[in-house]
């Protein structure tokens, strides 16, 4: 049961690291981060606390996407290990010409698409205090 | 009373692509508690990579800082990052200059001020909090404990500034730099501003440098002047010395091209000719040598050879930068600029 999660993680993980650096790279030439450095906060809060939070927005957009995804089905993990789920579900469909099943992943893995595009919405305002919900 | 600030043959330049960027080349100047020194001089002349060098925050950049820098007896340069970090909001604090993007946007004020107040005290977050209201009521925020839990975008721009001003006084730091505190203010809000500052000075001794293009703001607040030209020091005095009896050319330009209220409204605005040189190519001799109009009465040397900051004749405190004869260079701000001040 680990192998498919490892290749899962190992996958996201590499453009979660990427993005984050470049994310942070980005924030640190921010006049605040260097306000933040004049207080005489130490490196490793200056990073935490300033840097990381202001790169973590791209990042949360990113993983909004991909939540949608892996619960709609990471459909080339699940045939490869052949985990019983709505990847392999709408794989084998596909192949049986089983229409009905096939219209019926499409629309729960859009439903999941959805609904986790709809939590980064509100993540978004948790995140970001000028994103404010009425 | 000895120096609290010491900066002593300061240089500091930037590797770029198209070459070595000299921003501050060989300044020296040096600071009494509970005294103003205002730098002056264009944009790109060095003012603020002055003072981003005083709290050895160059560190961990690629720029090139060489000389020394004694705050309190204590010299910055030769420090690292840590030991300078336990100096920076106590024993000298920054006032930045757009207080939008040096505001962190994801906080709210008040937790920026309890971050800064707690690096330097062991107190609660309650105590710190209480210690940030009454910082921002100190600066004149009305309902300030209301206002403590605002994020730095529901704040107007001169609040925004006053809260910046509390975030750098909350460790009552004994020395305030002050980047353009008040460039992107009206008048009013600036004059609260500064009067906010000598006010705190006066409270608790702080030695202040002020940063700033306007040379109103330097005469009413200031108490010695610094001008700066392409990195380096031209004049250097009492604020009588600089904006009353200037010396060199460049401060005659300067003064003179401010427009008088009671001047006749159809004059040209005098202007200095020409645009500030360029920090990788900067002109041989005297940088300001393209611009300045006595060069003929010199000759050769303004173009070849860089004058040294000499005291002038009358003054051994006031400084100045120029190869133009001191009777000569007195009887020219007699004749020609004093009439037009």
């Amino acid at each position: 049961m680990a192998l498919p999660w490892i290749t899962l993680a190992f996958l996201l993980s590499a453009i979660y690291s990427r993005l984050t650096r470049a994310g942070m790279i980005e924030v640190m030439s921010e006049d605040y981060v260097r306000t933040a450095r004049a207080k005489g906060l130490s490196s490793r809060k200056v990073n935490s606390r300033h840097v990381l939070r202001g790169a973590i927005t791209p990042i949360v957009t990113v993983f909004g996407l991909d939540l949608g995804a892996l619960l709609g089905g990471a459909v080339i993990t699940e045939y490869v290990f052949n985990v019983p789920g709505l990847g392999k579900l709408s794989t084998d469909a596909v192949s049986n010409l089983d229409i009905p099943v096939v219209t019926g992943t499409v629309l729960f893995s859009a439903f999941f698409v959805i609904t986790a595009n709809i939590v980064v919405d509100l993540v978004y305002s948790a995140l970001d205090p000028k994103v404010r919900l009425k | 009373m000895s120096n609290f600030l010491e900066v002593k043959n300061l240089s500091v330049s930037f590797p770029t692509e198209d070459g070595l960027v000299k921003a501050v080349d060989g300044l020296s100047f040096s600071l009494e508690k509970g005294k103003t020194l205002g730098i002056v001089g264009e944009s790109g002349s060095g003012k603020s990579v002055t003072s981003l060098a005083i709290l050895g925050l160059h560190k961990g950049t690629r720029a090139q800082v060489s000389g020394e820098i004694f705050v309190n007896g204590v010299e910055i340069n030769s420090k690292d990052e840590s030991e300078i970090r336990n100096l920076r909001g106590k024993e000298m604090a920054m006032i930045f200059q757009d207080s939008l993007t040096a505001m962190n946007p994801f906080y709210t004020i008040g937790e920026q001020i309890i971050e800064a107040y707690q690096v330097h005290n062991k107190v609660s977050k309650s105590e710190a909090k209480k210690h940030a209201i009454t910082m921002l009521d100190q600066v004149g925020i009305p309902e300030p404990h209301k206002r403590v839990d605002d994020y730095p975008h529901q704040f107007s721009g001169g609040m925004r500034q006053r809260a910046m001003i509390a975030m750098s006084l909350s460790c009552n730091p004994s020395l305030l730099i002050a980047d353009e505190p008040t460039t992107a203010l009206d008048v009013t809000v600036q004059a609260q501003i500064l009067e906010l500052l000598a006010g705190l000075q006066k409270d608790f001794g702080t030695a202040i440098i002020l940063i700033t293009h306007d040379l109103g703001v330097v005469s009413e607040t200031a108490d010695d002047v610094l001008l700066m030209y392409a990195g380096k020091a031209v004049e250097y005095g009492t604020v009588r010395d600089v904006l009353q009896q200037p010396q060199h050319p460049y401060a005659w330009g300067l003064l003179t091209s401010i427009p008088r209220l009671n001047g006749d409204p159809n004059k040209k605005l005098s202007a200095i000719a020409g645009t500030p040189p360029s920090l990788i190519d900067v002109p041989k001799g005297c940088a300001f040598n393209p611009r300045c109009s006595y060069v003929e009465q010199v000759g050769q040397a303004c173009s070849t050879k860089t004058p040294e900051l000499m005291p002038t004749s009358t003054d051994t405190h006031h400084l100045v930068r120029c190869h133009l004869e001191s009777s000569n260079r007195q009887k020219i701000f007699t004749e020609q600029i004093r009439p037009k001040l």
